[in-house]
């Protein structure tokens, strides 16, 4: 499934700001992205899920790193 | 009831926020406001950018001020923050309580900001001479936050 990914904070600057991705679960994009820090939050359609959770076109996917500071 | 605008790009007086939440709460003894700015660091920073993902970040914000609401006994409770990019001096976020006595007001107005800066849905990136950095969370914030729980 074909959809757009969102990278909030820190991750924007090592994967930019979304990209168009190719996969059927979070885990395939993760696996894709070689984004295996489990403090980095995945969500889908405003909720966020398990690695186990499948996507599909259309979705909003976006990975969430850890919130707070400064 | 009406949500309020919590979270936008438009600059925050708090000033004013503090003078019609006063006005607001004529029944209140006790008003306790807290005003986050940008700290300049010296000119190592020249502005902030806050970034938010919504409607995680409102959704996140109403169940800290539901959850204050209900631990305080308070009059009324008010947040506003800013989002986008924030120069050195100018207000970040807005938080006031107003309670019968001031104990309830001073604590939930202290506990609303630990939240805020620990569990509310924003990332910071500071804007200095020497290019931008994000900003990792602080230990300090989470120890903050956890005289809260009991």
């Amino acid at each position: 499934m074909s959809v757009r990914v969102e990278f909030l904070g820190r991750l924007s600057v090592r994967y930019g700001a979304s990209k168009v991705m190719t996969g059927e679960s979070i885990a395939s994009l993760r696996a894709q992205l070689d984004l295996n820090d489990p403090t980095v939050r995945a969500v889908v359609n405003d909720v966020i899920v398990a690695d186990t959770q499948a996507i599909a076109s259309g979705d909003r996917v976006a990975f969430l790193p850890p919130v707070g500071g400064g | 009831m009406m949500v309020p605008v919590l979270v936008n790009t438009d600059p925050l007086d708090a000033g004013k926020l503090l003078s019609d939440f006063t006005s607001a709460n004529c029944e209140a003894g006790a008003i306790v406001s807290c005003v986050g700015q940008v700290r300049a660091e010296g000119g190592d920073v020249n502005r902030l950018h806050l970034q938010s993902y919504e409607p995680l970040t409102t959704a996140g914000i109403l169940d800290e001020i539901n959850a204050v609401r209900a631990r305080f006994d308070l009059v009324d409770l008010i947040v506003r923050h800013r989002i986008g990019d924030i120069a050195a001096g100018e207000t970040i976020v807005f938080v006031a309580a107003a309670s019968a006595h001031r104990r309830a007001a001073f604590e939930a107005a202290d506990s609303l900001m630990d939240a805020l800066k620990t569990r509310a849905v924003f990332w910071k990136r500071e804007d200095g001479p020497d290019g931008p950095k994000w900003i990792e969370p602080r230990a300090q914030d989470y120890t903050d936050a956890k005289r809260w729980i009991s």
